[in-house]
């Protein structure tokens, strides 16, 4: 039995690795994804912004202090003629000019306009800097004459520490690096003995047909983890998340890479053509990851994209990923409750694959 | 050269593009997958469900729930502190701003009223967005109040364009340069690297026809293919009302930056298909060289808001000058650094069409 299974498998990894292009698209495709998801962060978390100080006073020092501590505003403080042409030039998005007479007009609490000019390519980045003020507004306030604004904000976090959004986000990645790599391997050697018209033979071999499936699905499932290995390392040793409990991200991970060789192997038999399953893997993992509570709790999401998410094996691949490296709670259910319907898809996608090469004998003796 | 022979081996690569309807689903499934990253991502990263307990049956606290509501931030829940206290451990909320019983009675008396905050830390996206937001509702509190509001320092914002474009429109143009790019790089790829599959490369030699027609016609298939594409997603664009440039002349400029980034991923495509001979590697190189290209040019946010060290790799990038040209003719209604844009594109697509014509000529005569 044993020797079947591993014969299946052995031909499979063989046939996989003279494949470099799929190899290499099971790393290039989530390696993208996270570098596409970390500019997109990039590119609004730190708005650059000048300030010209025309009062150098201790109340226009404090007000440029709360600006750097407001996290909103990669900082510089410059000359107004330099700030105009870094403005005209398109590199900043705002221009804070604190105005002479600030001191003044703050230690007697008279009224002061703080001139702000935003270039406002697009409205996110006008309303952030504009929030982003107000909080500078408040803040200043906050330590300059705590008794004057009696009305302050008491932050109490759930968490310790924060974790930036990158980090976050990272840990999502893995997923779908197992979720493509699974796909695309489980898929490939199902469909490729179509392709090749060895289904006919390994259909006539002296081997059961749960034995085939178990040796294509170990083949596909050693052949995807080089795969999510390297996802693995990029986002511990590159974006620096360190897996909090490791037993558990380890086994969360196997038992992901597996439900989607499950996957895989039921899409190849039922498509039995590499290109069509190639142009799915491509065009999937992205909506589905999307759908799945990748930027947060899914409980914060509209209720449609909550009844969608549920049933994604997806999701729970997540919140059980997420709570391996942070000890993070996202899930709306206990752990043990996601892990045990994680392995529902498994037992599901298996049952699937059966069915699927099952119905698919007909086809093959027309091979 | 001639003329018939150029059109008639760009017409027969045409047709071929045509009959292969999943190739060029496949290749839009890209720019469509990072449309998804936009939408989605910013959808899913704006208006976080907060609860709101006010305990506070004075002025003050319906004042500050109005102010919050109004800001437009959050999905407000108000509702009572056990409610709250539920959605918030159950995750359904990630935050609870509680206002307490005495704020108004405080408020009145000068001293210091807190506003509690308990902040679901996850990561620092939404918990940037609630510390920005809650003093954005204070500040508004206080604005309300006139010239009795002890918060005498106001931001005098001044946009420097009169129409704001929101995230998603912003978005629409380069994902347009990106559908030229992956369009662009398939299509002429895959005509090349076909002619080696089939092995009609060898006809191709033999016929009466110059290396310099071949390859002219060539390039000139995967960009009609391309140009058609992206202008008919321009087109679209401003039937919709996102992307409409204001003249005929902004029209005009729109789609000679369209038609030489077009000219540019052919050029580059001949190269890539030529290189790899086989069309399935083409794929892969073609999704990888666009989306890198596209990333680095700043793709998914304002390239001149990024990182210096990004900032620096895009200046080499094409891209970053066709979603310049772009941006700034479809909705600013301005040229301002038009020529540069265009110039880089020629001299880009100049290069590209040599590097492919030496591919390929080298790759003729080698047959």
């Amino acid at each position: 039995m044993s020797r079947v299974i591993w014969g299946c498998a052995w031909k499979d990894i063989r046939s996989a690795l003279t494949e470099r292009s799929t190899l290499l698209q099971s790393v290039s495709l989530p390696v993208n994804y996270l570098i596409m998801m970390s500019l997109f962060v990039l590119a609004g978390s730190h708005a650059p912004t000048a300030v010209v100080l025309n009062d150098h006073g201790p109340y226009a020092r404090q007000f440029v202090t709360a600006m750097r501590q407001a996290g909103s505003f990669s900082l510089e403080v410059t000359s107004a003629a330099a700030a105009r042409q870094q403005f005209r030039a398109g590199n900043l998005v705002a221009v804070v000019t604190i105005p002479a007479g600030f001191d003044r007009a703050v230690a007697r609490h008279q009224p002061m306009a703080i001139p702000v000019q935003v270039n406002n390519l697009d409205q996110d980045l006008t309303d952030d800097a504009h929030r982003a003020m107000r909080l500078v507004v408040t803040k200043f306030y906050a330590h300059a004459d705590p008794a004057l604004v009696s009305i302050v904000a008491e932050e109490k976090d759930a968490y310790t520490r924060d974790t930036g959004y990158i980090p976050f986000l990272a840990m999502s990645i893995i997923v779908i690096a197992l979720m493509v790599s699974g796909l695309l391997q489980a898929g490939n050697a199902a469909s490729r003995d179509w392709e090749n018209a060895t289904i006919k033979e390994l259909l006539l071999a002296p081997a059961r047909a749960w034995e085939i499936l178990a040796g294509r699905m170990l083949g596909a499932f050693l052949v995807a983890l080089p795969a999510a290995a390297v996802v693995l390392g990029v986002v511990v040793f590159i974006v620096g998340d360190h897996p909090a409990r490791l037993a558990l991200t380890c086994g969360v991970s196997m038992l992901t890479l597996a439900v989607f060789v499950a996957a895989g192997n039921a899409l190849g038999t039922a498509l039995k053509d590499r290109s069509t399953l190639a142009i799915l893997t491509r065009a999937l993992p992205v909506p589905l990851f999307f759908l799945s509570g990748v930027f947060g709790p899914i409980g914060f999401q509209t209720g449609a994209v909550q009844a969608i998410a549920t049933v994604l094996p997806i999701h729970y691949a997540i919140v059980l990923e997420q709570l391996g490296f942070k000890w993070f709670t996202t899930s709306t259910m206990t752990p043990a409750t996601d892990a045990v319907i994680l392995t529902g898809y498994l037992a599901v996608f298996i049952c699937l694959s059966g069915i699927a090469l099952r119905l698919s004998r007909p086809a093959a003796g027309r091979v | 050269m001639g003329l018939t022979a150029v059109w008639a081996i760009c017409r027969k690569d045409l047709m071929l593009w045509l009959r292969r309807p999943l190739q060029i689903i496949g290749s839009l499934l890209v720019p469509i997958s990072y449309t998804l990253v936009v939408f989605l991502g910013n959808q899913a990263t704006s208006l976080e469900p907060v609860a709101v307990a006010n305990l506070d049956h004075g002025p003050i606290g319906a004042q500050l729930v109005r102010a919050m509501e109004n800001a437009g931030v959050f999905r407000l829940r108000l509702t009572s502190p056990a409610h709250a206290r539920q959605l918030y451990t159950s995750l359904h909320v990630a935050a609870i701003i509680t206002i307490p019983a005495d704020e108004s009675a405080l408020v009145a008396a000068h001293q210091q009223a807190p506003v509690d905050v308990g902040i679901n830390n996850l990561n620092l996206d939404f918990t940037s967005d609630i510390r920005r937001a809650v003093p954005d509702a204070i500040t508004t509190y206080y604005a309300g109040l006139g010239r009795r509001s002890p918060v005498k320092i106001t931001i005098a914002e001044h946009d420097l364009r009169r129409h704001g474009v929101q995230l998603y429109q912003y978005s629409v143009l380069p994902v347009i340069i990106l559908i030229v790019t992956v369009n662009g790089i398939i299509a002429a790829g895959m005509a090349a690297a076909g002619e080696f599959e089939r092995r009609t490369v060898k006809e191709l030699l033999f016929a009466p026809a110059s290396s310099l027609t071949i390859i002219a016609g060539k390039i000139l298939a995967g960009f009609l293919a391309t140009f058609t594409l992206a202008a008919a997603m321009l087109g679209f664009g401003a039937l919709a009302g996102l992307t409409r440039p204001a003249s005929v002349s902004l029209w005009l400029a729109a789609l000679a930056v369209i038609a030489l980034s077009a000219a540019f991923a052919s050029g580059t495509g001949i190269a890539i298909g030529t290189w790899f001979q086989r069309r399935q590697p083409v794929s892969v190189a073609a999704t990888l060289a666009a989306v890198e290209a596209f990333a680095l040019a700043g793709g998914l946010g304002v390239i001149f808001f990024e990182p210096l060290w990004l900032q620096r790799i895009a200046v080499y990038d094409p891209l970053t000058y066709a979603i310049h040209g772009l941006q700034q003719t479809v909705f600013y209604a301005s040229v301002s650094g038009f020529l540069r844009d265009i110039a880089v594109l020629a001299i880009a697509a100049a290069a590209a069409a040599i590097a492919g014509s030496l591919a390929l000529r080298r790759e003729l005569i080698t047959q």
